[in-house]
């Protein structure tokens, strides 16, 4: 068993409840796209697959094994987290975060390896504050994926990015999907649609619908959900959909 | 290496100047004689007294550095400052009882001793209060911070007046909390040097977890780090350190404030580097506030804590001015 | 403490002419220059201050204080008279309780920001009194007598008093010894010394010594001034355990006073308090002097 579960998750914050009995599992070589509105409880799930958040009734299984049970350590080899913007404190260098995320596990893969990956050849030296989005999601990118976590999590990781960088991580979270679990939110629906292999909705806490890609968007309850009309388009080439949004 | 070095060469400088500075200026060839076994009143009077107090101001410099940037490490903020959970507080009342009661102890291991279970022990309170589970909360840490200070300054003041009499009066307490190096015995000496030594090496064992929450409390767990077991962790060594240098030099300010900054800029953000270059700027400048401080009004002291403070507030108008511009 | 006390009664058997002369208003200027004017004999006075208190008893007037400060240890006879103050400063509220007709005060621990105003108000005289050197001393003496309209008797006890100071003079050695007194020691390490410029360093030079410090700016010294200034007598005005605890310190075993056992003890209340008991205290000091001279 080789991805991350979750079962009958409550979360519950100011009379609210966030968290509906959720029941979700997840499975090596899928990318999973998380989508909802705003408030869904989207990234309150996240962060409780991540195990930052504990939930007030439920349970989170790695690999099989209670998410309690495994120590920080072993969590920060097994798994990546994406945030959708990282604000450190200090004024790293490209090479230093990228070392920072390397150092969760004996085996991570070589700095210089990662660096040329991820095109940061050029940037190592560079601090973060004269960085660019798209170069620090790079950095981000190059330091989570480091020990090869077999867990990938993401929070909306191509928020502040133009559409041709955010093509790029889409491009890489689908290729590292291939020998992980990944499980990202997304906004933007149209990504979702065509890299996705499985679409989870979420609406006021709850699973509203959960299928592979091509079956979520023609739910009618997609546009329930969004309050809004959706026109689906197919490209001939590669099989993508276009989805434009309509008021 | 090539940026610590050259800090190992300040400390050097100041360590010459803190022995040449005093009541009277010692020239370095008079300073050379002394060392070369010269028996006279001043050399004696050199190697017993200046020598072992030059290097404590150091040692007191390199714990203050140290403590300064690990709570700035983990509150991630360039401006916490050592005696941000109440160790100031809790040192002063330790102090106080150590000067005021007649406790049947000798004096200079009880002063040492009150004022280090003083500040610990503050902070081990402030822990307690702000409760760290699962998520540490520095916000709540500083809140707790703040109350528990503002509670052991009253006390602290009540103490004051209700234990001086005739004889030992508020003056003996005051001079305290202004901070000054007092020339350590040989045994107090080496016991100094053991502490910094062994405050270097647990908080370079802390480097990686403050370079982690420097990404963001969210980001550092993520990478495997359990913020709130190594918050209290490094809470409580931080703390520890900066009461092992209040109980040598009294309450100095500032130093545990800059020494990171500058450590900052020197070396980098990588606590790895960072930290020993934080030890080594404190160490050089308090071993030069302390020359100052015996050179300025002789035969008279200055006390170490004003003398720092001078320096202080214009650093933090250079930090503005330069912030202002950019 | 016997002297004074005997001399106290002698001089009460002085004849009522002095109570007659006393009946006149008093007219007198202060330390601080202050005109104060006093209408009859004050026959219930509040010295504050344990130096102010001895004054008074010296002129053979305790049965006259009606009001002390709490660190007030002599004569034995007042002690038990209200406290109006003490270590947390003074109460005007106890003062006035007492219905005092003269205060005697010195600027210390706020004393006098604190009082003048409310007494001035109330119309109760007030003098302030500074003793910077042994002759003010004496002066105070006579002033605390013309305050308390015994002119004659506060003249008479300063004379007895400057006639023991000019036998001290007289027999003292032709080499004056250095020496430092240390008054205390603060909690950062520093001690405090006797001034040069103070009573108690005018004492010590009175008594055939002299400074082996420059003169200090502050009372704090830094422990390597003394030791470096290796003076020939160290004088600690405390216990000898204090004393024990400043020598295990590091550095003063160089000092030659130290080695050669020239480390002596004076009492805090003879060279630390402005009265007549300084007199004693300087007796004191000459003769260890002496002792110290003979080869």
């Amino acid at each position: 068993m080789t991805g991350i579960e979750c079962r009958s998750i409550r979360v519950e914050a100011g009379g609210k409840r966030l968290l509906d009995d959720v029941s979700l599992s997840f499975s090596l070589g899928t990318l999973t796209g998380l989508v909802g509105p705003n408030g869904a409880g989207k990234s309150t799930l996240l962060r409780v697959l991540a195990g930052y958040r504990q939930p007030d009734a439920g349970q989170v299984l790695w690999q099989g094994r209670d998410l309690t049970k495994w120590s920080a350590a072993e969590r920060g080899a097994a798994a990546g987290y994406l945030p959708q913007q990282l604000e450190p404190a200090w004024n790293y260098s490209v090479e230093e975060i990228v070392a920072l995320g390397a150092s969760r596990a004996a085996a991570s893969r070589p700095i210089a390896d990662l660096i040329g990956e991820h095109g940061l050849k050029d940037l190592a030296g560079r601090r973060w504050n004269a960085l660019s989005g798209g170069e620090r999601a790079r950095t981000m990118l190059a330091a989570t994926v480091a020990p090869r976590p077999g867990i990938i999590l993401a929070d909306e990781p191509g928020a502040s990015l133009d559409i041709r960088h955010r093509l790029d991580l889409a491009h890489r979270l689908r290729s590292l999907a291939e020998t992980a679990v990944v499980v990202v939110i997304m906004h933007d629906l149209d990504l979702a649609a065509r890299f996705c292999d499985r679409i989870v909705l979420l609406e006021a806490g709850r699973v509203v619908a959960d299928a592979d890609a091509e079956s979520v968007v023609h739910d009618p309850e997609l546009e329930r959900v969004f309050n809004i009309r959706l026109q689906r388009q197919k490209l001939d080439r590669d099989n993508d959909w276009l989805i434009g949004l309509d008021a | 290496m090539k940026r610590i070095s050259l800090l190992v060469f300040a400390v050097l400088l100041t360590l010459a100047f803190g022995a040449m500075a005093g009541h009277d200026w010692v020239s370095p060839t008079r300073l050379v004689a002394a060392l070369s076994g010269d028996t006279s009143l001043q050399s004696q009077l050199l190697m017993v007294w200046r020598l072992p107090r030059v290097l404590a101001a150091a040692l007191v410099g390199a714990l203050l550095g140290l403590g300064g940037a690990i709570f700035q490490g983990v509150f991630r903020n360039p401006l916490a400052e050592p005696y941000l959970l109440g160790s100031a507080g809790g040192a002063a009342i330790g102090a106080t009882i150590a000067l005021l009661v007649p406790l049947g102890l000798p004096a200079g291991p009880a002063l040492a001793g009150l004022s280090f279970l003083g500040a610990w022990g503050a902070t081990w309170l402030v822990l307690a209060i702000a409760g760290l589970h699962g998520r540490p909360d520095t916000a709540g840490l500083l809140l707790a911070g703040v109350a528990i200070a503002a509670m052991l300054g009253a006390l602290r003041s009540f103490l004051m007046l209700a234990l001086s009499d005739d004889t030992v009066n508020l003056q003996v307490v005051l001079s305290w909390t202004l901070g000054g190096i007092q020339t350590p015995d040989i045994a107090g000496l080496l016991l100094l040097s053991a502490l910094v030594i062994a405050a270097l090496a647990l908080s370079m064992k802390l480097a990686r977890g403050l370079d982690l929450l420097g990404l963001g409390e969210e980001q550092a767990f993520a990478f495997g780090l359990d913020p709130a077991r190594f918050v209290r962790i490094a809470v409580l060594l931080g703390a520890g350190i900066v009461a092992a240098a209040v109980a040598y030099g009294g309450l100095v300010a500032f130093v545990g404030l800059i020494a990171p900054h500058l450590a900052r800029w020197w070396a980098g953000p990588r606590h790895a580097a960072m930290l020993p270059a934080s030890a080594l700027i404190g160490a050089a400048l308090v071993c030069a506030c302390d020359g100052i401080a015996r050179a300025v009004l002789p035969p008279a002291e200055v006390p170490l804590g004003l003398i720092t403070a001078l320096f202080g507030g214009p650093f933090f108008l250079l930090l503005l001015a330069r912030r202002l511009r950019a | 403490m016997t002297r004074l006390r005997s001399l106290g009664l002698i001089l009460a058997l002085i004849p009522a002419i002095c109570s007659a002369a006393a009946a006149e208003p008093v007219q007198l200027t202060d330390a601080l220059g202050r005109v104060v004017e006093i209408a009859r004999a004050p026959q219930r006075i509040v010295p504050i201050f344990a130096s102010n208190t001895e004054l008074v008893a010296a002129l053979g007037l305790s049965d006259r204080v009606v009001g002390i400060e709490a660190y007030t240890r002599y004569p034995p006879e007042v002690l038990d008279r209200p406290q109006v103050g003490g270590r947390l400063g003074f109460s005007v509220d106890a003062i006035v309780a007492q219905r005092p007709e003269l205060l005697i005060v010195t600027p210390s621990r706020q004393a006098m920001h604190l009082l003048i105003e409310p007494m001035r108000r109330l119309g109760i005289p007030v003098i302030v009194l500074l003793s910077r050197s042994v002759a003010e001393v004496m002066a105070n003496l006579r002033l605390v007598g013309q305050a308390t309209g015994e002119a004659e008797r506060g003249d008479a006890v300063a004379k007895v008093l400057e006639r023991r100071l000019a036998a001290v003079e007289a027999a003292a050695p032709a080499r004056r010894p250095s020496m430092v007194m240390i008054t205390g020691r603060l909690g950062n390490g520093l001690v405090l010394v006797a001034r040069a410029d103070s009573y108690t360093g005018d004492a010590m030079v009175k008594a055939g010594g002299r400074h082996a410090l420059e003169r200090t700016i502050v009372a704090q010294v830094s422990p390597e001034a003394v030791i470096a200034a290796d003076p020939d007598i160290l004088l600690f005005a405390g216990r000898k355990d204090e004393l024990d605890a400043l020598v295990a310190q590091p550095g003063w075993r160089l000092l030659r006073a130290v080695r050669s056992g020239n480390a002596h003890l004076v009492a805090r209340a003879e060279f630390l308090i402005p009265g007549p008991r300084t007199v004693d205290g300087i007796e004191k000091l000459a003769a260890l002097l002496r002792r110290t001279a003979q080869p």
